[in-house]
């Protein structure tokens, strides 16, 4: 019986210790997405303000920035990663990919001809 | 448990404007589309008898410009998408085992929005004339059109369009969190699997039609320049946008008839669906690829070979999943013990339509034929083989088939094949020949011809079989009202049911399911019956069961928006104020006041078991 309890205490420790392993993990990529962000944001800002970038080129670049700023929003700060949010992503995604070649196809042919 | 008493029975007509309950929704748009469908099918009767001998002065010019542009918005928009809905909103709630869909009080704001969409639009007519500018209203035609018809375009579109998003946001969820155990999706009715792709079609095809008709309306109302090229605008803006919409849109309305055949077809054939995960794929395959191909409606623009060839190949490719629909279909009834009842014929029916109105879509998506069919009656009559040969003798299917589970009565046999035989010679005989005036070079949407172009006779006879159409759709509302008779009263399974809606008894009871059901496998309720249970598993024991109020609310914010609307036409500000403070205001005693439903009692329920009838 006592030995029982022991088992069942140590299970329980287990899960706490583990529990607190992913919550110590959660907050590192917290931390970190968070400095990245800002960093990501002062590069844009940089990029446009310093003129050190060509113009032509500056849009996709902050663009793609502001891309990467997207997906640390939705996984790191929304917890998209975590389970249950499988027909959440299927319908950002497809949504998505059909605004994107809406806004290509359009784009392709309406103002390059 | 509950802290409010049974709620108190509402009768007569203030049930039917406050019902939040999916069945009696299901009526209502049932009634609503049956009604807008007589008003679009006496607009085509017009423009068949203007058309039935040349140089007919039935109708002035402008009259018949009026008439086939609310002729088609009516068709698709009024009649076949809320045809559509009547079913979703009658059939998936009972075919997955839910209670209701996820949210009744926005499913009852949807119906809501599309009627007063249908009415404001329809009203054009008594007030100084309808749109003028075709269904596709493409600018400038429709940014230059004189008086407020297409206005009356813009505003009544846009208010059904919200009624139509709330509606497949509804089902979407409905059917993600609503099913009852043991009901995996590869276990959900092909019903049920196509309302949920036209639903995922809804939500990412209509935000596009919103924005282009916010662009007409700024353009017409408020003087913007999108569709102006003088001033910089591109008039090729709205017709990427509207076909963008307008390619899924007809996909939105095809697939939910796909779903109503599947499921006839099995059922009268005693046969499982064949290939049912193959069914699957094809009905989402061909709701991703609706979304690549709206180019093929511009082939003559001139956007170039690249773009007309990408889209072309796309086109084309849609075959393929139709394709497999098709051979599924016909390997279902091989060797399958079919029964001709009325809803079979119509299913019957529709395959080879369907088939011709597919092969005419490919001749079509050919980039160079496509510069000699552009703009003919060639093209009406392949729309009109795929929705009415589709679409419209795939929801008589599905009327038939559940007519018995709306309306706790059968129609009659005998009037449905009369129906059926009308309907289906003269739908033939009305578009057929048009396919030939196309390719002798008649172009559509023209108010007459000159004889003596061997075009009179085509013509004639097209007239005939719109007047069989008519006929075979006043046998229909015969039969319906005759179906009111106490005589028609059916069993709970008429047709020896498959799925789960068939498990319930007669008549429906408002918590559909008294427990929600265990489902054990494809075809719920066929397992049932197979392993010689008389009815489902119940998942769960008897108990108080929680259903929403009844509410008032989602008819008032639809005034209010129909009062804004007629604000925008006549330029009144006031009015406009008026109307949107009546929505705003109901929106905000929507959100304050807590409604937390009521229960329908534990005894209720084993009261009304105990008088079942199955």
């Amino acid at each position: 019986m006592a030995d029982h309890n022991n088992t069942e205490t140590n299970i329980h420790r287990n899960e706490a210790l583990q529990r607190k392993l992913a919550f110590k993990e959660e907050r590192k990529h917290h931390n970190v997405s968070f400095i990245m962000m800002i960093l990501l944001t002062l590069v844009a800002f940089y990029a446009i303000w310093s003129d050190k970038v060509a113009d032509s080129f500056a849009v996709l670049f902050i663009l793609v920035l502001a891309v990467v700023q997207v997906f640390f929003q939705l996984y790191i700060w929304m917890h998209l990663s975590h389970k249950g949010h499988d027909f959440p992503l299927w319908g950002m995604f497809s949504g998505i990919l059909i605004a994107a070649i809406t806004v290509v196809g359009i784009a392709g042919m309406i103002w390059t001809s | 448990m509950s802290t409010h008493a049974s709620h108190k029975k509402r009768s007569g007509l203030m049930d039917w404007l406050t019902t939040v309950d999916h069945k009696k929704i299901g009526i209502l748009y049932l009634i609503a589309g049956g009604f807008f469908f007589i008003i679009g099918g006496l607009e085509a009767m017009f423009m068949r008898i203007q058309l039935f001998k040349p140089e007919n002065d039935f109708v002035a010019a402008e009259t018949f410009n009026q008439l086939l542009t609310m002729h088609g918005t009516t068709m698709i928009f009024f009649a076949a998408m809320p045809l559509i809905f009547a079913f979703m909103n009658a059939v998936v709630p009972l075919q997955i085992g839910a209670r209701d869909v996820a949210f009744p009080f926005v499913n009852a704001l949807g119906f809501w929005l599309f009627f007063f969409g249908g009415v404001l639009l329809n009203l054009s007519w008594l007030l100084g004339g309808a749109p003028d500018a075709g269904w596709t209203a493409y600018a400038p035609l429709s940014t230059t059109s004189e008086g407020s018809g297409v206005d009356f375009y813009v505003l009544g579109l846009q208010i059904s369009g919200a009624g139509t998003l709330v509606g497949g946001i509804n089902f979407l969820v409905t059917i993600i969190n609503m099913r009852a155990p043991g009901m995996t999706f590869m276990r959900m009715p092909l019903f049920t699997w196509t309302a949920f792709v036209t639903s995922g079609l809804i939500l990412f095809a209509f935000p596009p039609l919103t924005i282009g008709l916010f662009m007409l309306m700024f353009e017409r109302v408020f003087d913007a320049n999108f569709f102006n090229p003088d001033n910089g605008g591109n008039i090729l803006i709205w017709e990427h946008i509207f076909w963008i919409f307008g390619h899924p849109e007809v996909y939105i309305l095809i697939l939910p008839s796909f779903g109503a055949i599947s499921e006839v077809v099995a059922t009268f054939s005693r046969k499982r669906l064949f290939g049912y995960s193959a069914m699957v794929f094809a009905t989402v395959l061909i709701g991703f690829l609706g979304f690549m191909v709206w180019v093929h409606h511009m082939f003559t623009v001139g956007l170039g070979p690249v773009a007309n060839s990408i889209f072309a190949v796309a086109t084309m490719a849609i075959a393929v999943p139709t394709g497999v629909k098709i051979f599924n279909w016909l390997f279902t009834m091989w060797g399958g013990k079919i029964v001709f009842s009325t809803a079979m014929l119509w299913a019957v029916g529709f395959i080879p339509t369907f088939v011709m109105g597919g092969v005419t879509g490919v001749m079509l998506a050919i980039p160079s034929a496509d510069y000699q069919f552009h703009d003919s009656y060639f093209v009406v009559a392949h729309f009109h083989y795929v929705i009415v040969g589709g679409v419209i003798l795939g929801l008589f299917a599905g009327l038939y088939y559940w007519y018995p589970r709306m309306f706790n009565r059968v129609l009659n046999e005998t009037l449905g094949k009369i129906h059926f035989w009308t309907f289906f010679i003269g739908f033939h005989l009305t578009f057929f020949p048009q396919h030939f005036l196309g390719l002798m070079g008649m172009p559509r949407r023209v108010f007459t011809y000159l004889s003596g172009q061997d075009l009179d006779q085509l013509n004639f006879i097209s007239t005939i079989g719109a007047f069989l159409m008519a006929i075979g759709t006043i046998v229909l509302f015969i039969n319906v009202i005759i179906s009111t008779s106490k005589k028609y009263a059916p069993s709970s399974d008429p047709w020896h049911g498959r799925t789960l809606e068939w498990a319930i008894p007669y008549p429906t009871p408002e918590y559909n399911f008294a427990q929600t059901p265990l489902v054990r496998g494809l075809d719920a309720f066929w397992v049932e019956k197979a392993a010689g249970n008389k009815g489902m598993t119940p998942a769960e024991p008897v108990g108080d069961i929680h259903m929403p109020n009844p509410s008032i609310l989602p008819l008032i914010m639809s005034i209010g928006l129909f009062v804004a609307a007629f604000g925008l036409i006549y330029d009144t500000m006031t009015v406009v104020v008026i109307g949107m403070a009546i929505t705003f205001i109901s929106m905000f005693f929507r959100s304050v006041i807590d409604d937390h439903g009521f229960h329908i009692h534990k005894e209720e329920v084993e009261e009304d078991l105990k008088g079942v009838k199955l």
